[in-house]
């Protein structure tokens, strides 16, 4: 049983951390295309931002929205000066958010310095089953999951979520319909930058707040966005951070840390090649096959009472 | 710090430019200034931890300096950024000793930009030093070293912990040269003590989730941990424990000396951590000529975060060079060769330490601090001078049989009895 | 032949373009008569790197692939030239066989994931994370072989510290040899001048090669590929066996950098497979022009040159500077510093496109 909880721990951390780090990504890659290198960046400036409320006497929480402000101011002052003049040119967005995010991180070494204070981390200790588990941990599960449906509910239901998806697959006939299709790109780059500061400065509470600080998640972000999709981004986010976590959880706990990381890249390199479009196309077509499996085998059995 | 860097490089010139003014005039002031080839890692990654070793060098440069120089000469620092990056360090060592012609060259915070930077100096029979602790076990004609090695900290630093806590050992070590090589001197250490190693794990670097081993750690409640944990990726580990209610004592050669974590995560993350050292700022409590020391870093560099145990060791490491230019009275590297190997000895910031001829590592004095809840530091123990004696056990004496391999805990058949 | 080299795709032709090349390679031959044994060094190190911008530049450029792993083939292509060398160290033919074994190598591994990808329909980015993601599971991977256990043959992979760099004796990697017969061998050492000419006459063959190549109809049909490979397959290209084909020829290219950075340094580690070592390459062909592989050859090193006086006298500013660059180039000039020349030739040709559009409006 001890067991049993302490895996179910383990998974829901990693699927957390998996979502969170990626969640800002979701929106600036899955929904604009842009390769945004500079993502880890963004958490950093999150992460930093939060520190310095914190130092300046402000509560823990107002610290973490004063990151997610930074994060974002600078997310949409980067959209307007260059992201916008690259919407056409994916691919060179790889060239200049690198170039952003060199700026970025060494920007911040020499302005502010090689590191700042972490965050306190204002969480204790729950006792399941005689083992103990970290209330942080289980926080950042709540708030993965809450993140997710907040977001799915702003791209179902809000006049926002129409004109961006309307952008996203069709920007001339929804700029042609009067969405103002520049202003939803910027809205969304912000979006996406604070996302990404907010995951950055809740990191901040358990992590070293170094300059480098984020450009380990960025290419893993990548690669839970890339499995999510583009079909349904925010239910593949759920679906791709869930499965990569599954695989992660399984072979850390059966084999060690190296294997578990190995297991997922392998496990994220086998889903885009059986669906480039990503996870739920793979689960779309799974099921197709189980539901053909299903009728032929009926259909046999249904000749096999004909011919008996 | 830019400021105060930049001032504080003036200072010393206008000093320099005195004391050769006041010096007569001799047939070596022609030979222009002396070389100190450095690459440290200024920006990256490690440059937090790194930093404060430069600063150490150029304190150090600059004393010797004001004080006349060497030989007569003005010492130069001839400093490259390594930006983190092992490509960097092969390129600079090979622009320092090359063009630059650098008479001496210090470089590496990591094995691998430690191994990059070495291999150009032995190729080019340049004396090279490398000033943080590290896996031990180099035996080379040209390479030296101010930092402990694990007799010097694993050994005492587990015993003790043996002694006070119990027999059973988990090991978290990161998994690259470094990591491995100290984690198979845990085990020997272990072995040696009566210990028993219950669990030993490898951490990839760069990885900061804990969570699979801290279920490990809970399951198998052993009495201490001995963490050799790599990097601020790695040592996220920390706050993870804490929070999952893990309160064993670790020991860890790593922490605090070089990235100084009791000072960037809040108290109490790091409560009970015990580390054995060489030097720490908080040493100053304790020992005169630390606090000497300490006053003299933060007064050429204000901004500095903390004088850790890399700003001791390039400080030492400078002014072994120097005497050993004095003594040989000349830059030729054979003689600086012999000079380094008549046993120097130097005042560094801890206590008097002696460089070993047969070994090229110091005797130096090693103490165990023990991090407070409240994150203020307390030395528990003092080991004393400790030699570094296992490579002469392995046979080896640079002074007399010049050689260049790394010897592993595998190739001593004491210790070999105890690996798996 | 003439056609070939004198062609359409890869930008520079007539008298003026030959003459002026043809001039700056004999001028660079009198280079090691000029400069110290540190410069040609470094220098060499540079041109080392031509080759991977140059099969980066034939697949982005060219294929309209972008593979953000083309380091895992230049690490590919130097662990097995160290490994073969090393096994091999007593014979003569060491580093030669190395260096077949280091083409080979990085050529089967991308026979292998190109059928990962192309095969598997991937497209535009998801290729290059793909790539990417291959090599960081290489990276990690050797990261970790630093136990004695982890050897091919006499070689340990040595982990992070590098190969052979972690085993004890350390084994060091032969630099480029060349038996030359009666048991005598020349050994190429990175810094000599033999390695640059080598180096020199390497590159003026693969240009000369990969221009053709691009001009023959090969080269039009990846063109085609990459202004819209749904037509090109309509038209009955085998589109992802071009793809899979200029990827194999990409990886070749790299893996002869990887090797040559082997044999000049005598050193590698599981750094060149990082995310870092996989961008640079990309902004190199970026910034200079990826349609056009002379672009390809310049920006690599001039770039790299640029980086390193930069790291060296820029301090801590460099890689702030660097970036900033990064990011104006890409702003201010679309298609790299080749888009000056192609604004100048528009400018020339504003006119009669002017007159065509009109006239189709017309």
């Amino acid at each position: 049983m001890g067991d049993i909880i302490s895996f179910a721990y383990q998974y829901a951390d990693s699927f957390a951390l998996l979502a969170l780090s990626s969640i800002g990504l979701v929106i600036i890659f899955g929904m604009m295309g842009v390769i945004n290198m500079a993502h880890g960046e963004f958490m950093m400036i999150g992460a930093f931002g939060a520190s310095f409320g914190f130092q300046w006497g402000l509560p823990l929480s107002l610290a973490i929205v004063t990151g997610v402000f930074a994060a974002t101011a600078i997310g949409l002052l980067l959209e307007r000066l260059v992201i916008r003049k690259l919407y056409g040119r994916l691919l060179y967005s790889l060239v200049a958010t690198w170039g952003i995010s060199l700026v970025l991180s060494q920007g911040a070494l020499v302005l502010i310095g090689p590191s700042v204070p972490s965050l306190p981390n204002p969480f204790g200790t729950v006792s399941v089953g005689g083992m103990n588990f970290s209330v942080y941990r289980l926080f950042l599960v709540a708030l993965a999951i809450a993140l997710i449906v907040t977001l799915w509910a702003l791209m179902r239901f809000t006049n926002f979520g129409l004109h961006a998806r309307a952008t996203m697959t069709e920007p001339d006939m929804a700029e042609a319909l009067g969405v103002r299709t520049t202003r939803i790109y910027m809205v969304t780059f912000g979006l996406g930058a604070a996302l990404a500061g907010f995951a950055g400065a809740i990191f901040g509470l358990s992590a070293q707040i170094q300059p480098t600080f984020g450009a380990a998640y960025t290419p893993i972000a990548f690669i839970v966005v890339v499995v999510a999709g583009s079909r349904n981004i925010i239910a593949g986010l759920l679906a791709s951070a869930l499965v990569l976590a599954l695989v992660k959880t399984s072979f850390t706990v059966g084999f060690n840390i190296l294997t578990g990381y190995v297991a997922m890249l392998v496990t994220a390199l086998i889903i885009i090649r059986l669906s480039p479009t990503g996870i739920l196309d793979l689960i779309g077509k799974l099921k197709a096959l189980a539901s053909q499996h299903r009728s032929s085998t009926a259909g046999t059995s249904a000749e096999e009472t004909k011919n008996a | 710090m830019n400021i105060s860097r930049r001032s504080l490089m003036k200072t010393s010139v206008a000093l320099a430019a005195t004391s050769t003014a006041l010096a007569p005039v001799s047939a070596f002031a022609q030979e222009g200034p002396i070389k100190v080839g450095i690459i440290d890692d200024a920006s990256g990654d490690f440059a937090a931890a790194v930093i404060p070793k430069t600063q150490g060098a150029r304190i150090a440069i600059d004393e010797i300096n004001a004080a006349g120089g060497v030989l007569g000469r003005e010492l130069e620092l001839i400093h490259y950024d390594g930006q983190s990056d092992v490509r960097r360090h092969q390129e600079f060592a090979q622009r320092a000793i090359l063009q630059d012609e650098v008479d001496v060259l210090m470089a590496g915070y990591t094995s691998s930009e430690r191994e990059a930077a070495r291999a150009v100096a032995v190729e080019n029979e340049t004396i090279f030093w490398h000033n943080n602790q590290g896996e031990g076990g180099i035996a080379d004609e040209y390479s030296f070293f101010t930092g402990p090695v694990p007799e010097q900290q694993i050994l005492p630093g587990l015993e003790y912990m043996v002694e006070k806590y119990g027999k059973r050992v988990y090991v978290l070590a990161a998994d690259y040269g470094f990591g491995q090589v100290s984690a198979q001197w845990v085990q020997a250490s272990a072995g040696m003590a009566g210990a028993e190693v219950v669990g030993l794990e490898f951490i990839p670097l760069g990885n900061s989730e804990f969570s699979s081993s801290i279920a490990n750690i809970q399951n198998e409640e052993p009495d201490f941990l001995f963490l050799l944990l790599v990097g601020s990726a790695q040592s996220q580990y920390f706050p993870q424990a804490q929070a999952a209610g893990i309160a064993i004592p670790s020991i860890s050669t790593v922490n605090l000396q070089q990235g100084y974590e009791h000072k960037l995560f809040p108290a109490p993350t790091l409560e009970n951590l015990y580390v054995p050292v060489t030097f720490i700022e908080e040493l100053a409590q304790e020992v005169e000529s630390a606090q000497v020391f300490v006053d003299k870093v933060r007064a050429a560099f204000p901004d500095t975060e903390y004088v850790n145990q890399m700003t001791r060791c390039a400080y030492v490491a400078v002014h072994l060079m120097a005497k050993a230019w004095e003594a040989a009275g000349t830059t030729d590297t054979p003689a600086v060769l012999e000079a380094l190997h008549s046993g120097l000895t130097f005042d560094a910031p801890e206590g008097p330490v002696t460089l070993d001829p047969a070994t090229h590592h110091l005797a130096m004095d090693i103490r165990l601090a023990q991090v407070q809840p409240d994150h203020s530091v307390e030395f528990v123990e003092d080991f004393g001078v400790i030699e570094p004696w296992w490579l002469k056990e392995m046979g080896v004496n640079l002074a007399d049989t010049p050689q260049s391999r790394q010897y592993l805990p595998g190739d001593d058949p004491d210790l070999a009895a105890f690996l798996e | 032949m003439r056609e070939l080299l004198n062609g359409r795709i890869e930008p520079g032709k007539g008298p003026v373009f030959w003459i002026v090349g043809a001039l700056l390679v004999i001028g660079m031959l009198f280079l090691p008569g000029l400069v110290g044994r540190y410069t040609l060094l470094n220098f060499n190190s540079f041109l080392l790197m031509v080759f991977l911008a140059t099969g980066l530049a034939l697949l982005w450029g060219f294929c309209g692939v972008l593979s953000l792993g083309q380091s895992a083939f230049f690490g590919i292509g130097g662990y097995a030239y160290g490994i073969v060398a090393i096994n091999l160290a007593d014979s003569p033919w060491a580093s030669l066989a190395g260096v077949a074994g280091g083409i080979v190598a990085a050529v089967v591994f991308a026979a292998l994931l190109g059928w990962l990808t192309f095969y598997g329909h991937l497209r535009g980015v998801y290729v290059s994370i793909v790539t990417l993601v291959v090599t960081l599971v290489i990276e990690s991977f050797l990261n970790q072989t630093a136990g004695p256990q982890w050897k091919i043959g006499t070689a340990h992979l040595g982990g992070n510290n590098g190969l052979g760099r972690f085993s004890g004796a350390a084994e060091n990697i032969p630099s480029l040899t060349i038996p030359t017969g009666g048991g005598n061998s020349l050994v190429i050492s990175g810094s000599s001048p033999t390695f640059y000419y080598v180096l020199i006459g390497l590159i003026v063959f693969t240009y000369l090669l990969l221009r053709a190549l691009v001009n023959s109809r090969f080269g039009v049909a990846l063109a085609a590929v990459r202004e819209d490979p749904d037509r090109a397959e309509t038209l009955g290209y085998d589109i992802r066996l071009l793809q899979s084909m200029t990827f194999c020829i990409g990886a070749a290219l790299a893996a002869m950098s990887g090797l040559l950075y082997v044999a000049w340094g005598n050193f590698i580690t599981p750094s060149v497979f990082g995310v870092t070592a996989n961008v640079l390459p990309v902004i190199w062909v970026a910034v200079a022009g990826r349609k056009s592989l002379a672009a390809a050859i310049l920006g690599a090193v001039v770039l790299q040159w640029g980086a390193q006086q930069l790291a060296i006298s820029g301090g801590e500013w460099a890689l702030i500077v660097q970036g900033a660059l990064l990011v104006l180039v890409v702003l201010l000039l679309p298609e790299g510093l080749l888009s000056l020349r192609q604004q100048y030739s528009r400018m020339r040709d504003v006119r009669s496109s002017s007159l065509k559009s009109q006239s189709r409006q017309g």
